[in-house]
């Protein structure tokens, strides 16, 4: 199941806007290279977490792009970052962390590999877009420590 | 496209393409070296089409011997796992192919003061994480290769082919392409070549196009032109991309547009200019590298 470019802009819009109503953290940013959403917090141990949630054109769906740093601003290794979220691992999901390049900021980010994210997303083929893409989010938002309020789920 | 080359010889003699790189410790490192003598250049001949961390352990073996006494110090910032490449003040970024970076910043297309071999700083601290990708072991450039081969065929076959290969032909691809094995590479790589769908091309060409100070430039892009019921050609490709990014940036007022004239421009890959009529088709057959991705250096023309 996949989302065009309009669909993805509709989603990141509309989860924007009920982010604002509830007071919560997410940012829009747009870009002249697409638009996409930023969540950002501090955990008790002092780290910044960072998501990002851009579109793919190559594979038509949304994709979570994060980094942890520290209050120095340098950042998580891959190996610290499999330590803080070991927890919370679901075998397949773990094997397709890595580090890429932000497709629109063109810096290292990680990223949850989007080609198992069709096969995810046929658990709700026939819903709505928006539900797709939260249920998408509260997939690979969870293993990677994203706190969603449940709100969202809320019309 | 009429040849007396078959077009098997041309991906074998891609294939068979090397560069001499010569690598030297960083005047910050050498000052740290412990011992009497100071490391003398490291010289390798590598291929074109593989990336540098494939031979990081190489590097981090040969210096490894001079920081005895430094790695074993916690105070000392000297760590084989913060090396890193850096080319005239670049840091290299090594998750793309050795080809790529040198056509764009080293080749005598690029540089005036092009000279083989390629010299390259090795810095052992200091490692630029805002801008460079980490590879700490083997295991981790393969999964980058891997994800980008993924993308590639998400472009071509929406990832139906490599959707359908076992776990064993990828592991053939970057084997093959650890050992240098050209005919067991292609033994899988041409499965990956094949159409679907009933389709005499692939869905969309998978390509990044690099020009100098700027992020590389991907989009999608139809390898035929269904209105007009014929094929797209390399300069057509180079027409959409640079117009594309332009717009981009009227959009985003920047101070200075780039230069839409593909004729100001050398069109380099693999350290060739392949002509503009070039069938887009054939070319991602051809001319991809290994991770099935076109890559093609504009570097402006010098007047």
């Amino acid at each position: 199941m996949t989302l065009t470019l309009e669909e993805f802009n509709q989603c990141i819009s509309d989860l924007y806007e009920q982010s604002q109503q509830i007071h919560d953290r997410w940012q829009l940013q747009k870009t002249s290279k697409g638009s996409y959403l930023v969540y950002s917090f501090v955990d008790q141990d002092h780290l910044k977490h960072e998501f990002h949630i851009v579109y793919s054109e190559s594979y038509a769906v949304p994709v979570l792009y994060f980094n942890v740093s520290r209050l120095d601003g340098s950042l998580l290794s891959l190996d610290d970052v499999w330590q803080l979220f070991t927890h919370r691992k679901t075998s397949k999901m773990y094997e397709t962390i890595t580090q890429q390049e932000h497709s629109i900021l063109h810096r290292p980010f990680f990223v949850l590999h989007p080609c198992h994210t069709e096969n995810v997303l046929k658990q709700v083929a026939n819903q709505p877009i928006k539900k797709k893409f939260l249920f998408w989010l509260s997939i690979y938002g969870q293993s990677v420590g994203l706190p969603l309020s449940v709100h969202y789920a809320i019309d | 496209m009429s040849s007396s080359i078959d077009d098997k010889d041309i991906t074998r003699e891609l294939w068979q393409s090397r560069l001499p790189i010569c690598f030297v410790l960083s005047d910050e490192d050498i000052s740290k070296v412990n011992r009497s003598e100071l490391p003398e250049p490291l010289y390798l001949m590598l291929a074109r089409h593989i990336y540098f961390p494939c031979i990081i352990d190489k590097i981090h073996r040969y210096y490894s011997i001079y920081f005895k006494e430094n790695l074993n110090d916690p105070t000392n910032n000297v760590n084989l796992t913060n090396l890193w490449l850096e080319y005239e003040s670049i840091p290299l970024k090594w998750h793309y192919p050795i080809g790529v970076l040198y056509d764009l910043y080293a080749s005598s297309m690029a540089s005036s003061s092009a000279r083989l071999p390629w010299q390259i700083t090795v810095h052992l601290s200091k490692f630029p994480e805002g801008e460079l990708i980490r590879f700490p072991d083997k295991d981790a450039i393969k999964a980058h290769y891997m994800s980008t081969l993924k993308e590639a065929d998400a472009l071509k076959h929406k990832g139906q082919i490599i959707g359908d290969m076992q776990e064993r032909d990828h592991k053939q691809l970057w084997n093959s392409l650890l050992q240098d094995k050209y005919e067991s590479f292609w033994n899988i790589n041409n499965k990956l070549m094949a159409f679907t769908d009933n389709l005499q091309y692939f869905r969309y060409i998978p390509f990044r196009i690099y020009i100098l100070d700027k992020p590389f430039i991907q989009k999608l892009f139809s390898p035929y032109d269904a209105d007009e019921g014929k094929g797209l050609t390399l300069n057509d490709l180079l027409h959409f991309a640079l117009n594309h990014e332009a717009q981009c940036e009227l959009m985003a007022n920047e101070k200075r547009i780039l230069n839409t004239n593909i004729d100001d421009y050398q069109i380099v890959t693999h350290g060739v200019q392949p002509p503009l009529h070039t069938p887009l088709q054939w070319l991602s057959e051809h001319f991809s590298y290994p991770d099935n991705f076109l890559h093609i250096c504009l570097i402006e023309k010098r007047t």
